[in-house]
């Protein structure tokens, strides 16, 4: 069972050992990202809503 | 409400035989499409559209559309007469009623044909739940925004008098303050610029000044590549030569935006509904009018205070360069009203408990935008323009001459990605093969297990779906516009 869990850790860790590696080449790489355009654009502006109505409904239980 | 026939005007009723409206007098056929006026309202007035849907327990229900959006209540209607509308689907405005032999039993809510009846819009700023209220929360009962959507205005130019500079090495023209004259080109570098001509070019309204400079933008691109693990040597001592300030064009829409919509969550337990309307204003939405510079790669160079905009003035051009723009400001309608949409949805979902959730966790329905866009401006914003060379590729860096903020691609580094892949592999292999390899010594398999399985495929999935987004990005810096652009300006 030791060997077995060996052998499966290793596997795990290549795969978690690229997710690592192409999110820090992403991370690095890529310089200037895109920003919140609502924080931009918005300015002083406030949301005016004119309806705003919220329900939940419980769900029967089988 | 009485319908009335445009010739002899004596009273029309629908005729299924013939799908027209049939006047009882002169039995003259009319088409649906003619009925906006024969109430002697202004055709361009809203009106309901209607059309009726018959449910199996002899009610019917008016589904609206059209001008007024998708809402809909329960109304009960005789059944042969119901079925038919539903089928054709012509501008019904009040006239049901009047059409069927027997009066209807019951008649929750009228279209509105008369101007003293309700509408089945709010206007705006109508008060919340207007028409919600009236139909029952929670039927999918939205009501769409009066905006009247104007024309998109159109933007009054204004034509200045510059001198154009030509580069006889990259082709690039440029427009100089009058008093001024170019020694090398803005682009490229090259001093083999000459004189071209006296043109009329049309003026920017406004500017932001540079408020950095050359230095700053140089120090700004190489703190920025201080902290990248991937950056080449090369690259990170990159020492560059020319760096070139350019006033980018750009066009400024002043957007007022409506939308409503209706969102729906199923969880285990609950189902959470929520309706939304409302609207705001946006000021100055940026659009790049430069055809050749990418437009994801100026949305991220973004973005630049407004605050700082001041009127324009050719003096402000002395020692930097202006580039004029080459797409026209209707050219942007569409990308304007997506814009103004996915921030006005945003700003709506904000107000809900799904804010935050991913898109596809919840449902969204009902949706109806409008939105009037209500200044055009031109301006000229600031930018600084790095290119360079690296192992026989062309890479571009742009700086926001206004907030500093560094923009552009850089190629990862080969051998220090083999290095650090290997790192990482060794160091990951045995964490997990011990944290494994105990939990099956001590047989506890199912549950505990799971927990570097699920941390290994998350950082797996994770780290594959941004590595995409990096190559899609470096295929959009290396489309042909993009590569044009920076082939015209790059050094020789």
């Amino acid at each position: 069972m030791l060997w077995l869990g060996i052998v499966i850790g290793i596997i795990l860790g290549v795969f978690f050992a690229i997710g690592l590696t192409t999110y820090n080449i992403a991370k690095s790489n890529v310089i200037g990202n895109a920003t919140d355009d609502n924080e931009t654009f918005r300015g002083d502006n406030r949301l005016e809503l004119f309806v705003k109505q919220d329900r939940s409904e419980r769900r029967g239980r089988r | 409400m009485n319908l009335k026939c445009s010739k002899c005007g004596g009273q029309v009723m629908y005729d299924p035989a013939t799908d027209s409206m049939k006047c009882d007098r002169c039995q003259g056929l009319t088409t649906s499409d003619a009925f906006s006026t024969l109430d002697g309202r202004d055709p361009t007035e809203q009106v309901t559209y209607a059309s009726f849907k018959l449910n199996q327990d002899g009610t019917g229900e008016v589904i609206t559309s059209g001008a007024v959006g998708a809402s809909k209540t329960d109304v009960e209607l005789p059944e042969e007469k119901t079925a038919e509308p539903e089928k054709k689907g012509f501008r019904l405005a009040g006239a049901a009623p009047e059409s069927t032999e027997e009066p209807p039993k019951k008649m929750g809510l009228r279209l509105a044909a008369d101007a003293d009846e309700p509408k089945m819009s709010a206007p705006m700023g109508a008060g919340p739940g207007t028409v919600a209220k009236a139909m029952g929360f929670g039927g999918g009962a939205t009501f769409a925004p009066d905006i009247p959507e104007e024309e998109f205005p159109s933007y009054q130019e204004e034509l200045m008098e510059t001198r154009i500079y030509k580069c006889s090495s990259c082709g690039s023209e440029l427009m100089l303050n009058n008093t001024e004259a170019s020694t090398f080109c803005g682009f490229c570098g090259s001093p083999t610029i000459v004189f071209d001509r006296i043109s009329n070019e049309v003026k920017p309204q406004k500017i932001i000044p540079f408020k950095i400079t050359e230095e700053q933008a140089l120090l700004c691109i190489k703190d920025r590549f201080a902290y990248g693990g991937y950056i080449p040597e090369a690259i990170r001592n990159l020492t560059v030569e020319k760096i070139r300030g350019i006033y980018m064009p750009y066009w400024l829409f002043t957007t007022y935006a409506r939308k409503s919509m209706s969102l729906k969550q199923i969880t285990d337990d609950y189902t959470h509904y929520a309706e939304r309307d409302g609207a705001c204003r946006f000021d100055r939405i940026t659009f790049d009018a430069s055809l050749k510079l990418n437009n994801q790669l100026a949305s991220r160079l973004e973005p630049f205070y407004m605050n700082e905009l001041v009127d324009f003035d050719m003096a402000y051009l002395s020692g930097y360069y202006a580039d004029r723009y080459d797409v026209p400001y209707h050219a942007m309608k569409s990308n304007v009203a997506q814009r103004a949409d996915e921030m006005i949805d945003k700003e709506l979902i904000d107000t809900t408990r799904f804010a935050g959730l991913l898109k596809y966790q919840y449902q969204k329905s009902n949706e109806n935008f409008h939105y009037r866009v209500e200044q055009i401006e031109y301006a000229a914003l600031p930018a600084y323009f790095v290119n360079f060379r690296f192992k026989g590729e062309s890479y571009s860096i742009i700086v926001n001459g206004q907030t500093g903020k560094v923009v552009g691609n850089i190629p990862e580094d080969k051998g220090q990605l083999r290095l650090k892949f290997m790192k990482n592999i060794i160091l990951s292999c045995l964490i997990f093969a011990a944290l494994c390899g105990a939990f099956f010594a001590m047989e506890q398999l199912m549950i505990v297990t799971i927990l570097p399985v699920l941390v290994a495929f998350i950082q797996f999935f994770g780290g594959m779906n941004d590595y995409k987004k990096h190559k899609e990005d470096r295929l959009r810096m290396a489309s042909t516009s993009m590569q044009s652009y920076i082939n015209e300006r790059e050094d020789y």
